[in-house]
């Protein structure tokens, strides 16, 4: 039974390949009836024999047809649509003659296809599965030896370790009776996204051994594990995965199996960044009922979609949501009122009006408009006027966004902590002095007001006179702002600035960067000098992108090199040096707290034209 | 280098670097509680370990001692099974009752490194296993009756795919 758990598929198709040569050379080498072995090691008579090359019209009942021929068959399985790999059937005689009889045969075509005909592998044979699983219920308890040592003296703490081991799927194979050609760890499902991208689906869940029966205490065990699965994350990397091609792509089917085992445990999904499953909200809904935190930004959700988390889910917390292509407002404002828990709503590239926005609970703390082309202005000033307890608010890439949107978050939001308001349409009523009822939001701590040209010098001395609490500060692209701004800002604490393609700042000093920890200035013309103070100020600095930044050259890392070299914080300093003047072909200091990347310029486009990257930082 | 002195339950006492000993997060609560000074000769009491398994976790953690730790965040770290080392796997090849006892004492020492190797070799040996093959293979009491399994197998066929 050693090899009981190699499945048919994989261990007869092995074998076969394997042993097809062996039986080339007998037939040349023996003119004569081959002898075959008649029993297995282990005494069983060979009774059951592997047919490959099947056709893929090929049917169960021809094999049975063609078979009979040699005798009586007990029991015929035969397994179709295999990928990869040829049909085969696995075909177990009543008598160990007809099996030889069949083995004996030369040139069986079925199909125009010359089929191969082998003993099975010795682990197959004697009984088919459903005998042997009858024969074990009944005997089992036999089977149990009383004075040996059993797995059961482990405490249950031990034994909830092993399960986390065990894969998912190990349990729906298990369920299902049938061998899935899945990775055989953890849940590692790879996707084909795309032309060249493989997605890498993760689940981070803890993968359970669940309802197989095997005794009560490791059932009981088994409902326990299942209840620690608090969160499923799909997750992406890119292309990482190309080792990983021979697995099978994620299939809605899949996602619908693995919910439905841990759905109503779960309350936290993240489907972000997955390819469009239609119909997969339905069934999130459907079998999640208790989630809290939902994040279906890589999913369509349909008409149907919303209806169902309308109906299902009462719990949710925070939702991301979106692309959306219909206006969905009214579906969206019924969802609202069966969620009054919600803190947290991102709606990403849907046609909404915002008229919905008003029905959002009081006590909503973040809410992301990103890309939603259609919002009107009165909707969103009213929302503000509604929310005003809101502490996080971005709105990005909106016709809408006006200077009336900023006043209003300026005189009504007291508690705002994290602004964010990117790509103004520059046709929109915005002016300098609207951006100055920012600044009255003195408890903000992030602030991220990148792709606008209407934020200028001006803006940032007044907002350094309120806002000293600033500790993000997000200025790329704002052509309006110079080095006069720059030198305004030096006596906030920051610890993450980005100023990419800011053409006009060539200084920038923080009187103290003592908490610095990240600095972003992509296509910036620094100098060198500027960037060595910069380094020397910041003890915690771990990241600095220079991306494109031409007049940084090696001497640059060459200061980092001696300067991070002394720092006794163990803090590693990472700069991004693609598309400067550094040579690293003539670098050769090394620090142990240095590590250079040099990436190329189209690996930034992807970054810095992805919203998310901001969206995750904010 | 500092020694400390280990009694497993039966008795025999082992003199160990302290710096090994301390993998295990057990040892190490106990000598800071305890405030258990490296120069005395105090020797640390283990009633839950005997001898011969003392002996296996002392050569696991000699031969561990300079791994980097093990990262904390349980919550995203991949679960895979496949990557025992080869000393590992030599290590373990024990019967079954030493690779349980293995599991307890890793457990109870709180040794996380020992406790996770030893749980993937116990779960590669479920991997791919009917419940009837599990059974035989650890030697397991099925203490279902035939009705109270059918009973178990009607309530997950709603979840099957049809």
């Amino acid at each position: 039974m050693g090899h009981g758990h190699k499945h048919w598929s994989h261990g007869a198709t092995l074998w076969n390949n394997k042993d097809r040569k062996s039986q080339c050379c007998h037939v040349m080498e023996k003119t004569s009836i081959p002898i075959f072995t008649s029993i297995t090691g282990d005494g069983e008579p060979v009774r059951k024999i592997f047919v490959g090359n099947l056709a893929r019209k090929t049917k169960y009942k021809d094999v049975i047809k063609l078979f009979s021929k040699y005798g009586k068959i007990e029991s015929c399985f035969l397994r179709r649509n295999t990928r990869n790999r040829n049909n085969y059937a696995l075909i177990t005689f009543n008598s160990l003659s007809a099996a030889i009889r069949a083995r004996n045969a030369r040139r069986v075509i079925l199909h125009s296809k010359n089929l191969i005909i082998e003993a099975a592998n010795p682990w197959l044979q004697g009984k088919c599965v459903r005998k042997r699983k009858k024969k074990c219920n009944i005997v089992s308890d036999e089977d149990w030896r009383e004075n040996e040592i059993s797995i059961q003296k482990l405490n249950d703490d031990c034994l909830m370790h092993i399960f986390c081991y065990l894969p998912i799927m190990d349990r729906i194979r298990l369920e299902r009776g049938k061998y899935i050609h899945f990775c055989s760890y953890s849940i590692n499902i790879v996707l084909k996204y795309m032309k060249w991208i493989f997605m890498y689906i993760y689940v981070s869940v803890h993968r359970i051994f669940s309802t197989i029966v095997v005794c009560k205490r490791w059932k009981s065990l088994i409902i326990n594990s299942w209840y620690n699965t608090k969160k499923l994350d799909l997750r992406s990397c890119m292309s990482s995965s190309f080792a990983d091609r021979n697995n099978r792509h994620m299939s809605l089917n899949m996602l619908r199996k693995i919910l439905f085992r841990c759905g109503s445990y779960l309350n936290e999904v993240d489907l972000s960044s997955v390819p469009s499953f239609y119909y997969a909200v339905n069934i999130i809904a459907r079998r999640c009922r208790n989630l809290e935190i939902i994040n279906i930004t890589g999913l369509r959700v349909s008409r149907s979609g919303i209806y169902s988390l309308t109906k299902h889910c009462h719990n949710i917390t925070k939702l991301s949501i979106g692309p959306i292509t219909y206006v969905c407002d009214v579906d969206l404002k019924k969802l609202f009122e069966k969620n009054p828990q919600l803190r947290y709503f991102e709606v990403y590239r849907t046609p909404i009006t915002g008229r919905c926005l008003m029905d959002l609970p009081d006590t909503l703390e973040e809410i992301v408009l990103d890309f939603c082309q259609n919002l009107e202005e009165i909707c969103v000033l009213e929302a503000i006027n509604k929310l005003k307890r809101i502490k996080a608010f971005t709105i990005s890439q909106c016709d809408c966004i006006s200077g009336n949107i900023v006043r209003f978050l300026g005189t009504c939001c007291k508690n705002l902590e994290r602004l964010k308001i990117c790509h103004v349409p520059p046709t929109s009523e915005f002016l300098m002095t609207d951006t100055l009822y920012i600044t009255e939001l003195s408890t903000l701590k992030a602030l991220t007001v990148s792709e606008n040209s209407v934020f200028t010098d001006e803006f940032l001395s007044r907002l350094v006179m309120t806002c000293q609490n600033l500790t993000y500060l997000d200025i790329s692209n704002c052509s309006g702002i110079s080095n006069r701004g720059m030198a305004a800002i030096a006596s906030l604490q920051l610890e993450v600035l980005i100023m990419n393609k800011m053409p006009r700042v060539t200084k920038v000093r923080l009187c103290d960067a003592s908490n610095l920890k990240r600095i972003e200035c992509r296509r910036s013309k620094f100098m060198d000098i500027a960037i060595i103070n910069l380094i020397k100020s910041a003890p915690q600095l771990s990241m600095l992108d220079l991306l494109e930044s031409p007049s940084i050259t090696n001497i640059t890392l060459e200061e980092a090199a001696r300067i991070t070299a002394s720092r006794t914080n163990n803090i590693i300093l990472k700069i991004v040096v693609g598309g400067t003047s550094v040579d690293l072909s003539t670098f050769n200091n090394v620090s142990p707290f240095l590590e250079i990347t040099c990436l190329f310029a189209l690996t930034l486009e992807i970054k810095s034209d992805s919203t998310y990257v901001g969206r995750q930082t904010l | 280098m500092p020694n400390i002195k280990l009694q497993s339950s039966d008795g025999e006492v082992f003199e160990v670097d302290v710096d090994i000993a301390k993998c295990s997060v057990t040892i190490k609560t106990m000598l800071e509680d305890l405030g258990m000074d490296e120069d005395e000769e105090e020797v640390v009491p283990l009633p839950n370990v005997n001898s011969a398994i003392l002996r296996k976790v002392i050569q696991w953690a000699t031969y561990h001692k300079d791994d980097p730790p093990p990262p904390e965040d349980d919550e995203n770290k991949d679960k895979r099974t496949d990557d025992i080392s080869s000393w590992d796997a030599d290590f373990l090849k024990v019967d079954q009752g030493t690779l349980y006892e293995l599991i307890l004492a890793a457990n109870y020492l709180d040794i996380k490194g020992l406790l996770e190797v030893t749980c993937k070799t116990v779960a590669n040996m479920i991997k791919g296993k009917t419940p009837e093959e599990v059974r035989k293979t650890f030697n397991i009491k099925n203490d279902f009756s035939p009705s109270e399994e059918e009973q178990v197998r009607k309530e997950n066929e709603w979840c099957e795919e049809k």
